[in-house]
């Protein structure tokens, strides 16, 4: 609702320039800009940037909940369709964007030798360095990460400024050789038509987090013409959970911006390779051997930038506009001297991988140059994302072990494109940490179901040889770095979830019939030295009672008096023992001991529970 | 249906309340309308830009495609490979620049990329003819007959664009080069039979009967260029090409027709140097041969002739052989007496001169070679014919005819064996040895 959005300063609400925001107002990291490191103190300047703007609050007097309760939920939902629309629309202009700079650059077929490839990417890394160091400096850094921050800590917020950089400067790098991708990008713009189209409707506080990763899934659909993973990756990594109340929209959103794109791009898969028919189990091992190595890759990949990248952004501030023009040159370095093939996002390079065009040497030397050109490209600060880089090492290995496998093992009549295909998913497995996602997205961008077996097997092996050698995730590696505390979506999913049976006691209480009378219960009470007690009522409720309760109950009526009339009309609800622990806690402040019964036989108690033994059951995890 | 209001209330509201509520409907219809227009501003923006943009991404790829073709056709194929992958990069999924591309890797000698690539493909596409030809020809330039075979005939079931029959046609036709390449007579044959069926033009017809000729199967052959000559006007290759076609198979009657017509025609030859000089042997055959349809006497003078022209031939095939026998043996120990009488060369060339020799030297020769045995086993058969054939003796003895002209045949067949090629008569008789039934058809 409007009065929950942060009052204006000045009255003027949105319109408040964001260079005027006060530092202190963010709920971002609080850095002491004379001690701060380059790093942190870009961090900071970036949430300033990112500041929540001030809503308009003409009717804050009013009851918004009285006058339309179910505004902000149906809003919510048309106005996903709108994000989807608009999203869908600046991803395919983006695309055509990076395309046009490519060619007006880069030539429209660059090859090794040619003198603009090392030329171009320099002069371009200068240029972003300082579109983003003097204009955007929102648009550095993960997108992921920014539209996680938005949800987390900005309110939903990301300004139209920083979604206007990121379109320019990610364009320009891109386009430009940058080995980076357009897919992160992609998800960021989502996110922040999401916020800014969010925002001119007044939600509340609530929904407009919640806009963040609908826009995220739109952006992220559209860029990889995949709705499901979009969707999936924005559960798995962004929100963290299944939760109904952004599902719907979350949806709508990404199957919207999926329609538009299609309605440019067509309706056919990213990519294209034949049926995959394991007919001889053996062919499996190899599956799970690219699983093996793709997870290896991921940690390599992985370790090569949580070492780069922070001694990058430490380095002093005047650095941060010569770093994407040497990253530029490395990268231009790179393909003049014979592999222009890791310029860029690569797609193309993919698809000729597919179609077994090249060697396994050669693939192979594509797949660890990418690493490092991507690696340099990423630390440099140029904006850019790393799902295509991470899509083209996993397609250079695959095919490399695929291509490798048709040579010295002809007798196993393997196909390079599903290799490659397969191999997509392991590093997106292995990698981003998203295995859920992984599975779907090669489902999806190659619209081949056949593969799913394969694809399963190694993506959950990479995933596990990556976990077991790079404990934390590569987004999780950023947000410490950007010096941010972002939740960890991984460590979400592993987290241990604790149920009322992990802290329920035996039952020890008195439980006195409702029936019975006041001086009967405290008979009973007096005998058993209990201080608490239980009352079973008709129909399996209950209620709980101290000593106390019942000693001033029975003050002011007679001892013959029914227990069951004279108590409060509220009932203990029901509870059961698999239900999460801190479904408990709400009601413990009213009762003082909860019975929790058996889900089979109503009625009957399994045991209880007090806000000790809730507190004591979280304090020994 | 209950309609479901879009801003549903539980109270009544306060007139206040109440103009908030309206305020609030405009100002969410108008943000509603503002995003409305916004989009669709923005959906003609992106319309134009993807206009543009395909437009140019068209253009980039014909572009490229024309160089890739170019630097084909002058034979640059690593030019080719790096432009038709360029119109890739702005076509993606183009199938025929794919399968350009994929053969200009082959033409530029990275055939494991070639073959990936068009694996790859066929993959995608396994009935495709012309993946499967190319796949074909690299299997052949990489000496794997099994896969080169498999896909030769993948291509030939396989489908193609336009000219299928055609196309399927040449594939054949390139398969059976193939066949006769590797030896495999018997198949390239099958598939020739099966390839006259499928096109009756006379080129098509030439040209099946040129490969069963190199197929080794010269009466299909002769067949084919039987029908084609029997059209009217009748081809010239058709002529010539049935007479050496009936030539090589010995039919000599039908060999010298047809030659006799294809030079006849005076029309340039494929080779007529071939044509005369097989209408010459030709000539020579059907004169030595005894025809059955010849009249008595005129077939048994040519018993006779025959008989004197293959003795001759022996005794000299005989003596010629006592010479290498003796230029063989060694000079400083001289060759053993042999156990059972005199050595193997001087009986023979006794026997040459038989009419010097005492019947003891009629002793049976123990062989030292095939040849030595070959020509012992003559020399036996010599001896017991009579030494000079008289047509009268033919004539009171018919069972003698088959009996002597079977004499000449092995003699000429052993002879040609042992002591070398024949001429003239000998030549003519040879041939009419390797197959006699066939001369008169």
């Amino acid at each position: 609702m409007m009065e929950s959005q942060p009052p204006p300063e000045d009255g003027t609400g949105e319109g408040t320039p964001e260079e005027q925001r006060p530092l202190e107002q963010t709920p971002a990291p609080q850095h002491d800009a004379a001690e701060a490191t380059p790093a942190q103190v870009t961090a900071s300047e970036e949430a300033a940037e990112r500041m929540p703007a001030v809503e308009p609050i003409q009717m804050s007097q009013i009851d918004m909940l009285k006058i339309a309760p179910t505004r902000d939920e149906r809003l919510f939902l048309v106005l996903s369709i709108f994000i989807g629309i608009i999203s869908g629309l600046l991803v395919v202009s983006f695309r055509i964007a990076i395309n046009w700079v490519q060619v007006l650059t880069l030539g429209s077929a660059p090859h090794a030798g040619q003198w603009r490839l090392i030329l171009v990417p320099l002069v371009i890394g200068a240029i972003v360095a300082a579109l983003v160091q003097l204009l955007f400096p929102g648009a550095r850094g993960s997108g992921v990460n920014n539209t996680k921050a938005a949800l987390y800590i900005y309110n939903g917020y990301i300004s139209f400024k920083t979604v206007i950089g990121k379109y320019i400067t990610a364009a320009l790098a891109l386009g430009g050789g940058f080995s980076l991708g357009p897919e992160d990008p992609s998800l960021q713009i989502g996110a922040g038509v999401a916020s800014i189209v969010s925002r001119r409707l007044g939600l509340s506080r609530q929904r407009l987090r919640l806009f963040a990763p609908v826009g995220a899934a739109a952006g992220l659909a559209a860029a990889f013409n995949a709705p499901i993973s979009a969707i999936l990756f924005v559960i798995e990594e962004v929100i963290g959970r299944w939760s109904a109340a952004v599902l719907g929209s979350v949806v709508l959103s990404a199957i919207s911006s999926v329609v538009v794109a299609r309605r440019f791009w067509g309706s056919s898969p990213m990519f294209s390779v034949p049926p995959v028919t394991v007919t001889d189990s053996r062919e499996l091992l190899a599956y799970a051997a690219l699983g093996v190595v793709g997870g290896l890759a991921a940690s390599i990949f992985s370790r090569a930038l949580g070492y780069l990248r922070p001694r990058m952004r430490n380095l002093p501030r005047w650095t941060y506009y010569v770093q994407p023009p040497i990253a530029g040159l490395a990268v231009g370095l790179i393909g003049f001297f014979g592999f222009p093939q890791i310029m860029g996002p690569g797609y193309e390079v993919m698809d000729h991988a597919m179609h077994g065009q090249f060697t396994w040497q050669l693939l192979l030397a594509l797949a660890l140059l990418k690493i490092l050109a991507t690696t340099i490209s990423f630390s440099s600060g140029t904006p850019g994302g790393m799902f295509a880089p991470t899509l083209f090492v996993g397609a250079m290995l695959g095919a490399s072990i695929g291509t490798f496998e048709k040579v010295f093992f002809p007798a196993l009549h393997i196909t390079v494109g599903s290799y490659a295909l397969v191999g997509m998913g392991v590093l997106f497995a292995a990698f981003l940490r998203v295995p859920l996602t992984s599975v779907f997205m090669v489902l999806e961008v190659s619209g081949n179901y056949s593969i799913i077996l394969p694809v399963i097997l190694a993506n959950t092996i990479a995933y596990l040889v990556s976990r077991s050698l790079q404990p934390t995730a590569i987004f999780e590696v950023f947000t410490h770095q950007d010096g941010l505390d972002l939740p960890s979506m991984e460590e979400q999913r592993e987290e241990v979830i604790l149920h009322l049976e992990d802290a329920l006691r035996p039952l020890q209480v008195p439980i006195i019939e409702g029936g019975a009378m006041l001086g009967e219960a405290a008979n009973m009470l007096d005998q058993q030295h209990a201080e608490v007690f239980l009352i079973r009522l008709p129909g399996h409720a209950w209620y709980s009672m101290t000593r106390s309760e019942l000693a001033s109950l029975a003050a002011v009526s007679a001892s013959e008096t029914i227990l069951a009339n004279v108590l409060k009309p509220e009932r203990i609800p029901l509870l059961f023992p698999d239900l999460p622990l801190d479904s408990a806690l709400p009601h413990l402040a009213r009762w003082p001991i909860l019975p929790v019964q058996n889900r089979a036989s109503r009625g009957s108690v399994e045991g209880t529970l007090t806000l000790a033994d809730v507190l004591a059951r979280y304090q020994a995890t | 249906m209950r309609a479901i209001p879009f801003f549903r209330t539980a109270t009544p509201l306060t007139a206040a309340e109440r103009m908030a509520k309206r305020r609030l409907v405009l100002q969410d219809t108008l943000a509603l309308l503002t995003i409305f227009v916004i989009t669709c501003v923005l959906a003609v923006l992106t319309w134009l830009l993807f206009r543009s943009y395909s437009q140019h991404q068209s253009d980039a790829a014909a572009r490229w495609k024309r160089r890739g073709d170019q630097a084909l056709a002058v034979g640059n194929a690593n030019a080719a490979v790096f432009d038709l992958r360029a119109a890739l990069a702005y076509a993606p999924g183009d199938r025929g620049t794919e399968i350009e591309l994929a053969g200009a890797l082959a033409l530029a000698g990275n055939l494991q990329e070639a073959t990936a690539y068009f694996n790859t493909l066929w993959d995608e596409e396994p009935g495709s003819g012309v993946i499967n030809l190319q796949l074909a020809r690299l299997a052949a330039r990489q000496r794997q007959m099994a896969t080169a075979l498999e896909h030769y005939h993948g291509s030939i079931y396989g489908t193609w664009e336009g000219d299928g029959t055609v196309r399927r046609r040449q594939v054949r036709l390139e398969l059976v080069r193939y066949l006769i390449q590797q030896s495999r007579f018997a198949e390239a044959r099958d598939e020739l039979l099966i390839a006259a069926g499928n096109d009756t033009s006379t080129p098509a017809v030439l040209e099946v009967a040129a490969l069963l000729e190199q197929a080794h199967a010269p009466l299909d052959a002769l067949r084919q260029y039987r029908e084609v000559a029997s059209r009217h006007p009748p081809s010239i290759v058709a002529l010539e090409g049935a007479g050496q076609s009936a030539f090589m198979l010995g039919r000599y009657r039908t060999a010298r027709t047809y030659l006799e017509r294809a030079l006849a025609a005076q029309r340039p030859l494929i080779n007529h140097a071939a044509v005369e000089t097989n209408l010459r042997e030709a000539d020579g055959v059907l004169a030595a041969y005894p025809s059955p349809q010849l009249p008595q006497r005129e077939r048994l003078r040519r018993v006779v002739h025959a008989h004197d022209v293959a003795r001759m031939r022996y005794l000299a095939c005989a003596r010629q052989l006592a010479t290498a026998h003796l230029a063989a043996a060694p000079v400083a120990s001289p060759a053993p007496a042999p156990p059972a009488g005199r050595s193997l060369a001087s009986r023979l060339n006794l026997l040459g001169d038989r009419t010097a020799q005492s019947p003891s030297d009629k002793v049976a020769a123990q062989p030292a070679s095939s040849a030595d045995s070959d020509m012992t086993s003559l020399a036996t058969r010599w001896n017991a014919a009579r030494p000079r054939l008289e047509m009268k003796d033919l004539e009171e003895n018919p069972q003698f005819e088959q009996a002597e002209m079977q004499l000449v045949y092995d003699t000429e067949q052993i002879t040609s064996h042992v002591c070398g090629q024949p001429t003239g008569t000998n030549a003519a008789l040879l041939r009419i040895a390797t197959s006699p039934e066939t001369v008169d058809q």
